[in-house]
């Protein structure tokens, strides 16, 4: 009998799972002269053969389906119901080991029993006894696991309790389970930091591959594929695809932080990058692997290794954190380096200067002159490429064969059927971004700087006019009306003040700060930091948008971030300035027009383009001078300065006291 | 390349400067005497083009016209390592060779006969310009060649390229040492009707001015004509910085002049550079701020123009342009003007608003200097009439004895009657007297 009960306790016994816990008589054929304190024995013997039974007939089924990948519809339709996985079986696995103490202690108790046949049964309970509350544990564990389908390092998330539940057998246990799975854990940990790699069949990990270009990355035209935008298609190269890869919440261990989680989905994602380099792959399409760009320098063994090693222990956070740090260090590094080195970061910048922030005026002066004089008589649909073969004709000619960074753009214009809007309210410009600078400069931010783009070139057409208006006059040789040149300097000293504003005080300041901090940079998450304070400040003091005012404290170490600026929220100097523009472009139409001697009605409307403008003066300053009380705006009253220089403006307000506004800031 | 400038240079102080200035552009474009662009600056994006055009092979070539009515300076550049640069086509040297004999007439009346030939050379080289801006005209008023030939040549560019700007660099005669030319006052005035009437700015560049500062500020007792001119140079070459590299502003000589000068006639432009220092001065560099470059240019002193001090009248700043070179940080500039604003270090216009406008400035790569930073001012100051003003009471002192009258009266202009000086003396009184009413509030009224 007590051979059979070994030989149950180690077999899994008839159909066990139909078997209700208390109904296990029919195992045996009971002898008759059991004593009831035997089968008491006995049915508590049996009671933790049942469990261990249940745990491996839960290991088995996981451990087998190895085999059964693949097969008939029917095992697929089965396994689909049981959780599955790598972590699963490497759970399961790590249960085998536990188990082991299990199987080992029925075998020596056969041995014992082959000694001793008559062995009792109080002996066998003693010998097993202390498994009840294990298998207790671990009975506990697949039952959760079953009913609430735990998959992926979930499955750990209950085991942590059980590291320090004082129990010494079921803590040695816990971290025996926990080490296996980790094992896992680790090895996707390790592929997805040190290679950027995701092997991730069943989806456990807690990063996930879209499988698809990160949307963020991709400008309108790489998003459409309608009809509408094949018409337009840029002839810029785009930048490559950044691929996709999110955080599931749901799957991200407990000992892991939110924003550790996002560090470590940010790195992976560097290295992703890393390793497609465009440039790379198409020189060397064979031997990608060998001659693959080596983001760890020779040195990634090693930090694979460090990181694996983690595993070893059930959990340490310090050291967690401590090496997850060093390599993002690494990789922080190594990409800031390259951003410089390949990516020419410094002459990229200058380039968004010099065209985004209209640093080459000569270039965009000639550019509005000559096009205004072609795009009279050329037709709407064409516009736009006629536009583009203007601007590259003037750059071509104005720069010859030494400088082509005008290739890298195209102009494109952001009301593509509507003909009746004047195609130069809504010019922006297409930069062809190299790799890897498109991750700081993503079409969000490059949508910022075409804002100020369009802004600058209006600021600048308006300023045109009215030079042309002066050189008309100057030409002429004749008297002109003292009131039409004085207004007309009046506008003009305003648009060249803003200007200047918007060029030195602005744009020339913040690009010098810019440098210098990208100079003082280390790390890759600096870059985007200071060009985000860049592309604010820019946006902010010229007054196109209103900086966020509580801005979120985001995760630093993340690779698609924002500038802080509220989208479509223009500040009101904004409006008054567009507003001022409007009415300079009026009045250069219609002063073009008049003659030497003014008549009655060319009069009137001077008188009416005088009260506007007193008007439009006005509420600049007083917009201006309101707000700097409001906001902290030194910026301005540094634009204030320029416009009451000598005192003209101010002269007759009691009720603005610019002086010491401008002398106390 | 758009906005092409064609240079002018008349007579012999206007071929003195404008050789000094196409050295200096040389030099700054790194293009060597013979016009080829040196190994070290192929690369540069600076728009050589606007002053230079490439023959065919490859050569830079000035777009400069070379006028003289006498062989003696034409001849001196064309004997120098420079005889290669210019367009041998492009020099016009008088056949007769007697030049004006320092008579304004003379002048006048030779530039009247040579005309044709002249804007035969004048026509091929805006033909030859993608789209020209305007003309500079290199010259002095005080003699013959230079003020009556260019006054000629002043008269007949406005009617033939209606459309385009004139501007000049005209030299004024120094007052403190006794010319040898009698007729100065009468030259200088009928000049002047024509810089007022036909050109759209005149640089003026006063000989008294710039030897006192060859003498105060450079320590040089009797400054060379060289030494005057290289100062010249200076002047006329950053004034042109930012046409000749990018710059986000005053691209051409219309964005450049269009908010210096708001009313026609007030075109006459005062200059100042700082800081000064000649080749063989290097020890005396300080050390220079934006704020000590932007102080200094506002002292009289610094100006290329001796202006009379008169406390009695409320002279002013129309408007004002400083281009400044060098390491400059943009928010020192912004405190700069700040600091001017509050210590009213300028006094401006009462009729209209004015400030200091600041042109950041590229500064060539192959020119080394030993200042960090360095300025030049272009100012419409109405104090620039104290000018006119003495010319005027010199052509009167001379006029009121009826002297040297006779030469003027061998000439067609001048044999029935002299009322051509007597309109050109109208014509700069009437100056005169409207740069006084701009100091006055009620000017636009």
């Amino acid at each position: 009998m007590i051979h059979e009960l070994l030989f149950n306790l180690w077999n899994i016994p008839g159909n066990i799972i139909d078997t209700e816990d208390n109904d296990w008589t029919h195992l045996f054929e009971l002898p008759q002269f059991l004593h009831p304190g035997e089968e008491e024995l006995l049915k508590l013997i049996i009671n933790i053969g049942v469990d261990y039974h249940k745990i491996t007939l839960f290991t088995n089924e996981i451990l087998n389906q190895n085999f059964v990948q693949g097969g008939s519809d029917d095992v697929e339709t089965f396994s689909s119901k049981m959780p599955t996985g790598l972590y699963l079986k490497a759970f399961c696995h790590g249960i085998n080991k536990v188990l082991e103490d299990y199987r080992k202690e029925i075998l020596k108790l056969e041995d014992k029993f082959l000694e001793f046949p008559q062995l009792s049964l109080t002996y066998v309970l003693s010998c097993v006894d202390r498994y009840k509350n294990l298998f207790g544990v671990l009975k506990l564990m697949v039952g959760k696991i079953n009913s609430e389908n735990l998959h992926g390092y979930l499955l750990l998330n209950g085991l942590h309790k059980y590291i320090n539940c004082g129990v010494d057998q079921i803590e040695d246990a816990a971290k025996i389970i926990i080490k296996s799975v980790n094992t896992v854990f680790y090895q996707h940990l390790c592929n997805w930091i040190v290679g950027g790699d995701l092997v991730d069949l069943y989806n456990e990990f807690f990063i996930c591959d879209g499988k698809v270009p990160d949307e963020n990355f991709l400008y309108p035209d790489q998003l459409s594929e309608s009809l509408v935008y094949l018409a337009k298609k840029t002839k810029i190269r785009r930048p490559p695809p950044v691929r996709k890869f999110f955080i599931n919440w749901d799957m991200v261990p407990s000992f892991i932080t939110e924003e550790l989680a996002e560090t470590i989905l940010f790195m992976g994602r560097i290295v992703w990058i890393v390793r497609n380099d465009p440039k790379k792959e198409k020189c060397c399409e064979d031997y990608q692997i060998k001659f693959r760009r080596d983001i760890w320098e020779e040195k990634d063994t090693e930090y694979y290794m460090k990181i694996q090693q983690l595993g070893n222990d059930t959990f340490n956070g310090v050291e967690f954190r401590k090496t997850i740090e060093e390599c993002r260090i690494k990789l922080t590094k190594y990409l800031w380096a390259i951003m410089l080195d390949e990516g020419n970061l410094i002459q990229h910048l200058k380039l968004i200067r010099d065209y985004y922030a209209l640093g080459r005026g000569e270039l965009f002066q000639q550019f509005l002159t000559v096009s205004e004089n072609h795009l009279k008589e050329a037709s709407s649909h064409r516009t736009i490429q006629h536009i583009n073969f203007i601007f590259h004709e003037t750059a071509r000619k104005i720069y010859g064969e030494n400088d082509k960074s005008y290739l890298r753009f195209e102009m494109t214009s952001l009301n593509g059927a509507d003909s009746k809007v004047n195609p130069f309210q809504m010019l922006q410009l297409n930069f062809e971004v190299e790799w890897p600078l498109h991750i700081i400069f993503h079409p969000e931010v490059m949508d910022f700087y075409n804002k100020l783009f369009c802004y600058l070139l209006r600021l600048k057409k308006t300023q045109i006019s009215l030079y042309q208006l002066w050189s008309n006059h100057t030409l002429s040789k004749s008297k002109i009306d003292r009131r039409v040149w004085t207004l007309r300097q009046n506008l003009m000293f305003l648009v060249n003040n803003l200007q200047y504003y918007m060029q030195v005080n602005v744009i020339e300041a913040q690009f010098s700060i810019l440098l210098k901090a990208v100079e003082n940079a280390s790390e890759f998450e600096d870059i985007i930091k200071i060009h985000h304070e860049f592309v604010t400040n820019l946006l902010a003091k010229t007054f196109i948008l209103t900086p966020e005012e509580s801005p979120k404290g985001s995760s630093k170490h993340r690779l698609y971030q924002m500038p802080a600026l509220q989208h479509n929220v223009p500040s009101k100097v904004y409006n008054v300035v567009t507003k001022l523009l409007e009415l300079c472009n009026k009045f250069c139409l219609m002063a073009s027009t008049w003659e030497t001697n003014l008549t009655e009605s060319d009069l009137e409307e001077l008188e009416c383009f005088q009260k506007r403008s007193d008007v439009a003066i006005e509420s600049l300053l007083y917009v201006l001078y309101s707000l700097h009380e409001k906001v902290s705006g030194s910026h301005l009253l540094q634009l204030l300065l320029h416009l009451d220089f000598n005192r003209y403006f101010s002269k007759n307000k009691t009720d603005m006291n610019l002086t010491s506004a401008l002398n106390t800031y | 390349m758009p906005c092409e400038m064609i240079t002018l240079q008349l007579g012999q102080c206007g071929n003195q400067i404008g050789f000094e200035f196409w050295k200096r552009l040389c030099t700054e474009h790194g293009i060597n005497p013979e016009g080829i662009l040196e190994d070290f600056a192929t690369e540069g994006i600076d728009r050589k083009d606007v002053f230079f055009y490439q023959a065919d092979d490859e050569h830079y070539i000035p777009r400069a016209v070379l006028l003289d009515l006498e062989p003696r300076v034409i001849n001196t550049i064309l004997n120098s390592p420079y005889s290669k640069l210019y367009n041998q086509e492009n020099v016009f040297l008088s056949k007769n060779g007697g030049g004006a004999g320092n008579n304004w007439a003379s002048g006048y009346s030779q530039g009247e006969k040579l005309n044709e030939e002249i804007f035969d050379i004048i026509d091929r080289e805006a033909d030859g310009s993608d789209s020209l801006e305007g003309f500079v005209l290199c010259h002095s008023i005080a003699g013959g060649t230079g003020s009556g030939m260019g006054s000629n040549i002043l008269e007949k560019l406005s009617d033939r390229f209606p459309k385009k700007l004139v501007q000049t660099y005209s030299v004024f005669p120094n007052l403190d040492e006794i010319s040898d030319v009698v007729v100065q006052p009468y030259n200088s005035l009928l000049t002047l009707k024509r810089l007022t009437e036909s050109a759209d700015s005149v640089v003026v560049l006063d000989n008294t001015a710039l030897n006192r500062i060859a003498a105060d500020r450079l320590k040089i007792q009797n400054p060379t004509f060289t030494q005057i001119n290289s100062l010249v140079s200076t002047i006329m070459s950053v004034s042109t910085t930012t046409l000749r590299y990018p710059s986000y502003m005053n691209n051409d000589l219309m964005g450049l002049l269009a908010p210096l000068i708001p009313t026609p006639r007030l075109h006459f432009l005062m200059t100042g550079y700082t800081p000064l220092s000649t080749d063989t001065d290097e020890a005396s560099v300080r050390k220079t701020t934006v704020l000590d470059v932007m102080r200094r240019l506002l002292q009289p002193k610094n100006m290329m123009v001796s202006t009379a001090q008169d406390r009695s009248s409320q002279h002013c700043y129309i408007s004002i342009l400083n281009i400044i070179q060098g390491e400059v940080d943009p928010t020192q500039v912004h405190k700069s003007l700040q600091r001017i604003r509050e210590r009213k270090l300028a006094q401006f216009i009462p009729w209209g608003p004015a400030s200091i406008q600041v042109a950041l400035s590229r500064k060539s790569p192959y020119v080394s200097t030993a200042h960090r930073v360095s300025g030049l001012m272009l100012a419409n100051h109405t104090n620039i009439s104290s000018l006119f003003d003495r010319a005027l009471i010199q052509y009167d002192k001379l006029r009121k004895r009826e002297a040297f009258l006779d030469q003027f009266r061998k000439e067609e202009m001048f044999k029935d009657n002299l009322d051509e000086l007597d309109s050109s003396r109208e014509v700069v009184q009437d100056l005169v007297d409207e740069y006084i009413a701009a100091t006055k509030e009620d000017y636009c009224n």
